[in-house]
């Protein structure tokens, strides 16, 4: 009697050998990079596999980006929508009697209020475009840009690294795929925040290869 | 408009004060061009110089509004 039913061994075993393929894809060449998934040439961008234009202060020569992070363009909608009220603001209030003011006075307060609301636009672009994370083959690096007066560089080797986690919670968190990644280190600074980051679960497995690849170096004593 | 008996007008007053809020303004937006270019030494991102555009542009508007003030108030 002929088999009505026959299991495909060969495409579950195909399956199993894709599940445990490495994230971390090294570029062979320059031609090769530009088909890595999640390399991109965009300065907006959230995330960005080996980029080819982000540099740092403290970057040394022989060290190679991996990854580049900031938060989630989404996070910005909360600013959009009161610089977009702020902006609006002069037409609607123009429509209530502002007689009172002279009118060289009503000119003076709209370009004013104008002002204020480019700076108010500025300023959050900046919070949003320098607060970035850096993965590189050696450590990671933390670049906290809070305001204009306050900024915090900080990085941890690769080897320090003892837990990486990382949280998903809520509905644009699960709808856009960011969340939080939690380092926990044991140099200087203990714990690494990547906050509201794109594919978090993308950037602990690299995290993850790159420290197997770390304590593979030293095994082999080619620590730099 | 004057305020009685001492006879300043409450629109000379005002724009005193717009005066004022204007120069502190200006310190804001010079802070604004210098941490950009600290920021820019600190991590190229590969949008350096539009930024530094933006904040010189953002200088030159909050001046402008300035010379505005003293001009037409």
């Amino acid at each position: 009697m002929s088999d009505i039913f026959v299991a495909k061994n060969l495409t579950k075993k195909d399956n199993l050998s894709a599940e445990k393929e490495p994230v971390l894809k090294k570029p062979a060449n320059l031609s090769s990079l530009e088909r890595l998934p999640g390399h991109t040439h965009n300065p907006f961008t959230s995330y960005c596999y080996y980029p080819e234009k982000v540099n740092f202060e403290t970057k040394e020569e022989a060290e190679k980006i991996v990854l580049f992070l900031r938060q989630h363009p989404i996070v910005n909608l909360k600013w959009i929508f009161i610089a977009t009220v702020l902006a609006l603001a002069p037409s609607f209030l123009l429509g209530f009697n502002l007689s009172f003011l002279p009118g060289n006075f009503r000119f003076m307060a709209i370009l004013g209020w104008y002002l204020v609301t480019c700076g108010y636009i500025f300023e959050n672009f900046l919070t949003w475009f320098f607060n970035v994370y850096i993965v590189t083959d050696e450590r990671v690096v933390d670049v906290d840009f809070a305001n204009l007066i306050y900024k915090e560089v900080s990085d941890a080797n690769i080897d320090k690294i003892q837990d990486v986690t990382y949280k998903m919670g809520g509905v644009a968190r699960t709808f856009f795929n960011y969340g939080d990644v939690t380092i926990q280190t044991a140099s200087e600074v203990p714990n690494f925040d990547f906050l509201a980051v794109p594919n978090p679960d993308k950037v602990v497995k690299v995290l993850q290869e790159l420290r197997r690849e770390e304590e593979q170096e030293k095994l082999e004593g080619r620590v730099r | 408009m004057t305020i009685p008996f001492i006879g300043i007008s409450i629109w000379g007053i005002i724009k005193i004060f717009a005066i004022i809020g204007l120069l502190f303004y200006i310190v804001f937006a010079l802070v604004v061009v210098r941490q950009v270019q600290l920021m820019i030494k600190t991590v190229e991102l590969g949008f350096d110089t539009p930024l530094r555009f933006l904040s010189i542009a953002h200088l030159l508007f909050a001046i402008s509004v300035l010379i505005f003030a003293l001009i037409i108030l």
